[in-house]
């Protein structure tokens, strides 16, 4: 109910306007489409199952065949890049998930109630923002003794938490002194009320825009750990060929480049809408 | 359910019983200033609002004036029970309302319009669900379609066409957003509601609409209203009785007519010569206060006005002044009239 | 003989907004003579901000002014380069907001910013600089001003602000100042201090003062001539006594009609039904009209001229034509 009546503003408002206007945003938003697809369609256009080795075709490199090349083990590039897709969104858009459901928790409780609740909360994400997060990740791989790319997803998540719930606590503070909040108390309105109707709606929009702008550093994160052999071996990622290619990188930097162009166009079409989002939202917000 | 009958029988009972809606005595408010180290402790306070007394009667409209930092906005979160009070008592329909925590069935019968039409109504609710709201928190209707049914006739009763029960609230105008403020302050069918400067931010012309809007839905459903304001020209429109507060106290009490004919108290008197009147030609004696409206922190001691009384003498470097009753229902606190 | 300070001819200023043209002065013309306190009085939206940023040239963005005069001592402003603007700001016409706090740099005291503003234009030397600042304060009535002008903004309460930022705009003694929305946000009493103060400024320095407000009983107090502004137009301009005695314009009538008041009995306030025509879409015809009840024909068919109907009372309305 919500979330149709969420729709329905956006769709006339201004900032709706103001977005279709700046060219770069939509740009961003078309490389965004066209990776989506590509995730969400991979069995069909990759010619082939990445994962499938052909030992003869070792290192070839781009031809009718294997439009991207071959890594050492014969792994065709191309159908590479377009499975990768599907991981670089789930662990983009997974982290952020994630983040989001703890961080906003966290922030409107803290938020809203204040007092030596907020207290803790907030001495809580201070140790939290202090722990160096590569570490962790290493630790807690070797806990679980898998490398899992859900379990990787995951952490990214739980460690990016106290930003989020830092960012929504300070809307929170703010938006809870508006008379619109003390006519709900007159009236008698729950907390729990006030919190979900009256307040969070209005501290969305600039929430999602950080969320948003979030998901290209959690895929270059996901990225740089596989670079450093961190990841899951296992995954179909990009980080992980680019991994794989950097020994090879002066006889064949194919392997290298094609997903390094791919990681870097997606982070690219989610920076460039993120901003465009920001910058529509933010006129309105003013 | 059953809490809501007890309140409802108590009501009826305060009904037949006593004309007295609301009862203030006393009532303080401190604001404590923190710092030293870590800035815990409390260095100072600010007295928002400092032993102020009165009696709201049923189907009144009492008006509280003053300035900035004279603590009326203060004294009506205490009284709304938005803010709990540093002590004093608050009666509201002769049951106290303990630390500022009021029985929620209470609230059914209380009423509130701010004075930003922009921020008072939550932007991302329709205004069925706005003015709807105390209708569903005090389980006033059963169904969808009841609660759409009454707010419909709540918007035709303030003026606005209830084909927009859908829309939201940046789709109306300042004067438009105010009324459905008041919609939503009826729909419970209170008995008294508190309105801060409900017309300060709205357009001259539009004023009168919402003024001759109150006084029509008083009539109509028998309301009492707690109106507070800095403009003494609508208060003199549509009050019945006048408080005026200075820096946390109340310096005068009267019927509106009195007050405006015979202003007593020296602050009250400045404040009425300082109002500009729309005519030219009428030329008025005019009492120009000298200084600044002091600082709540630190009050004169005292009478807190002396600093900038014209008449002021050495007793009022000394002592503080309590309201007595001058004239026939006419309430001062100044040594000039004991 | 030296003709009028200001004579506004047919001043259009205009918003480029993505919801359309602003239209949000259309059309102006004013005439103010030395010495005196001219009012233009209207609610808001009807552009007097506007209008009074125009005469400074200092219209934001994405507002252009882009037509009429604005003869100043004998020079149209809309003709002068920016550099020329730079030296007349502050120096000839100065300028006083509504807002106090936001005026001023709160980095800076109160003092080394009046002194900016005296060193730009003028050439002092350092040592005349404060003894004149000092001078100025205390002809304003602060107290003290010799620890007042090393205080910071901050440290001053809203009205001292406020006559801080009256010093600020005499400190070169401007031969026009213009003052908008001056006392709005301040309490009545200090309202009165402000307005008392304003009174003595035009005595004591013989400045002509532009007062811009929606506080018709600030205006009938302080102005010896006053204009009516409503949705880009001025509907009636004359002397005080006119306006407020003997309005022509329905508007003006329909307004002193709809205020209360503290000095009389009055019968039942009337507001004016209808709302401000949407500025960027502004029908050929008058445009107040809907809310009028004088309304005719040829009010939805035209807009009305302004005409002189007696001795320099102007309307701008077909009953009156």
């Amino acid at each position: 109910m919500m979330l149709k009546n969420m729709y329905k503003r956006l769709r006339s408002s201004r900032a709706y306007r103001r977005f279709k206007r700046n060219k770069l945003a939509i740009v961003g938003a078309g490389i965004i489409f066209i990776f989506l697809i590509m995730a969400i369609f991979a069995p069909i256009i990759a010619p082939r199952h990445p994962q499938t080795l052909n030992p003869n075709s070792s290192l070839k490199p781009p031809c009718a065949e294997f439009p991207f090349g071959t890594d050492n083990i014969g792994r065709d590039i191309f159908s590479w890049v377009i499975w990768g897709a599907r991981v670089s969104f789930i662990v983009g858009v997974g982290a952020v998930l994630i983040e989001l459901i703890i961080g906003i928790s966290v922030g409107m409780i803290a938020g809203y109630f204040g007092g030596w609740f907020d207290h803790f909360l907030m001495r809580i994400t201070d140790v939290m923002l202090c722990l160096p997060s590569i570490i962790l990740i290493i630790v807690a791989s070797a806990m679980f003794a898998t490398r899992s790319i859900y379990l990787i997803t995951v952490i990214m998540g739980v460690l990016g938490w106290p930003w989020m719930a830092r960012v929504v606590r300070a809307q929170f503070l703010s938006l809870k002194e508006l008379s619109n909040v003390e006519a709900a108390k007159s009236i008698g309105v729950s907390d729990f009320r006030i919190i979900l109707r009256h307040i969070l709606p209005s501290a969305l929009p600039s929430v999602i825009v950080l969320a948003t702008l979030d998901i290209p550093w959690y895929i270059l994160y996901e990225a740089a750990l596989s670079f450093l052999g961190l990841g899951d071996p296992t995954s179909v990622s990009w980080g992980m060929m680019v991994n794989i290619g950097k020994q090879f990188l002066r006889v064949a930097p194919w392997v290298t480049t094609f997903p390094g162009l791919a990681t870097f166009l997606l982070a690219l079409g989610f920076n460039l809408f993120g901003d465009g989002l920001r910058d529509a939202l933010d006129v309105r917000l003013r | 359910m059953a809490i809501q009958s007890h309140a409802s029988s108590i009501a009826r009972e305060v009904n037949s019983l006593s004309t007295i809606i609301c009862e203030v005595k006393n009532l303080k408010k401190y604001f404590p200033i923190h710092g030293g180290i870590l800035g815990l402790q409390t260095v100072a306070y600010v007295r928002a609002v400092n032993g102020v007394s009165f009696d709201i009667e049923q189907g009144e409209t009492f008006g509280l004036v003053g300035e900035s930092g004279c603590g009326k906005t203060t004294t009506a979160k205490c009284i709304l029970g938005i803010l709990p009070p540093t002590s004093g008592e608050i009666k509201f329909m002769g049951q106290s309302i303990f630390k500022g925590k009021m029985l929620r069935s209470f609230r059914r019968y209380l009423g509130v319009v701010f004075q930003d039409p922009f921020t008072s109504l939550t932007p991302t609710m329709t205004i069925e669900d706005i003015v709807g709201e105390p209708l569903e928190v005090h389980r006033l209707i059963s169904s969808r379609q009841e609660k759409r049914k009454i707010v419909r006739d709540l918007l035709e009763k303030v003026g606005i066409p209830p084909q927009y029960i859908s829309r939201y609230p940046h789709e109306f105008s300042g004067g438009e957003r105010q009324r459905i403020a008041i919609a939503r302050a009826l729909a419970s069918k209170p008995k008294f509601i508190v309105a801060d400067e409900p017309v300060a931010s709205l357009d001259v012309s539009l004023r009168a609409d919402i003024l001759n809007l109150m006084l029509k839905l008083k009539r109509e459903f028998e309301i009492t209203y707690l109106f507070i304001s800095h403009d003494l020209s609508v208060i003199k429109y549509i009050c019945d009785r006048v408080a005026i507060m200075y820096l946390g106290k109340i310096v005068e009490i009267a019927p509106v007519e009195e007050l405006f004919k015979k202003p007593q108290h020296p602050y009250t008197r400045a404040l009425i010569s300082a109002v500009p009147i729309p005519d030219p030609t009428v030329k008025k004696e005019r009492i120009i206060l000298y200084g600044d409206v002091p600082n709540p922190v630190n009050p004169p001691l005292g009478c807190r006005f002396h600093p900038r009384c014209y008449q002021y003498e050495n007793l009022c470097k000394k002592k503080e002044p309590e309201l007595f009753e001058s004239r026939k229902n006419h309430f001062v606190a100044c040594f000039k009239y004991y | 003989m030296k003709g009028p300070l200001v004579d506004i001819q047919d001043l259009k200023t205009y918003f480029y907004t993505d919801e359309g043209v602003v239209k949000a002065v259309d059309g102006v013309s004013i005439t103010i003579e030395r010495g005196d306190i001219f009012g233009i009085v209207g609610e808001s939206g009807c552009g007097k901000s506007t209008l009074a940023l125009s005469i400074l040239r200092l219209v934001p963005r994405p507002g252009k002014i882009v037509g009429g005069k604005i003869i100043f001592d004998g020079e149209n402003l809309l003709e002068k380069s920016e550099n020329e603007m730079r030296k007349i700001r502050g120096r000839k016409i100065s300028i006083v907001f509504q807002d106090p706090t936001e005026f001023f740099n709160p980095v800076f005291t109160v003092g080394g910013q009046i002194a900016e503003a005296m060193k730009l234009h003028q050439s002092i030397k350092r040592s005349n600089i404060e003894t004149r600042i000092i001078e100025l304060l205390r002809s304003l009535g602060f107290p003290s001003p010799e620890i007042m002008m090393k205080r910071y903004p901050h440290e001053y309460s809203g009205g001292m602000k406020q006559r801080a930022m009256i010093a600020m705009a005499l400190s070169c003694q401007p031969e026009l100042l213009i003052a908008d929305e001056p006392t709005t946000s301040l309490d009545v009493t200090v309202q009165a201090q402000i307005l008392d103060l304003l009174r003595s400024v035009k005595e004591k320095f013989a400045t002509t003062i532009l007062l811009i407000t929606h506080n018709l009983g600030v205006v009938a107090e302080m102005c010896n001539k006053v204009a009516v502004m409503y949705a880009g137009k001025i509907v009636e301009c004359s002397d005080v006594f006119t306006v407020f005695k003997k309005p022509l314009h329905p508007y003006t009538q329909a307004l002193l009609d709809s205020i209360p008041r503290v000095d009389i009995e009055q019968r039942e306030l009337k507001s004016i039904p209808g709302r401000v025509p949407d500025l960027t879409n502004i029908p050929n015809c008058c445009r107040f009209h809907g809310r009028c009840k004088y309304e005719m024909d040829v009010c939805r068919k035209e807009d009305p001229p302004l005409i002189n109907v007696r001795d320099g009372h102007t309307v701008s309305c077909f009953l009156y034509c």
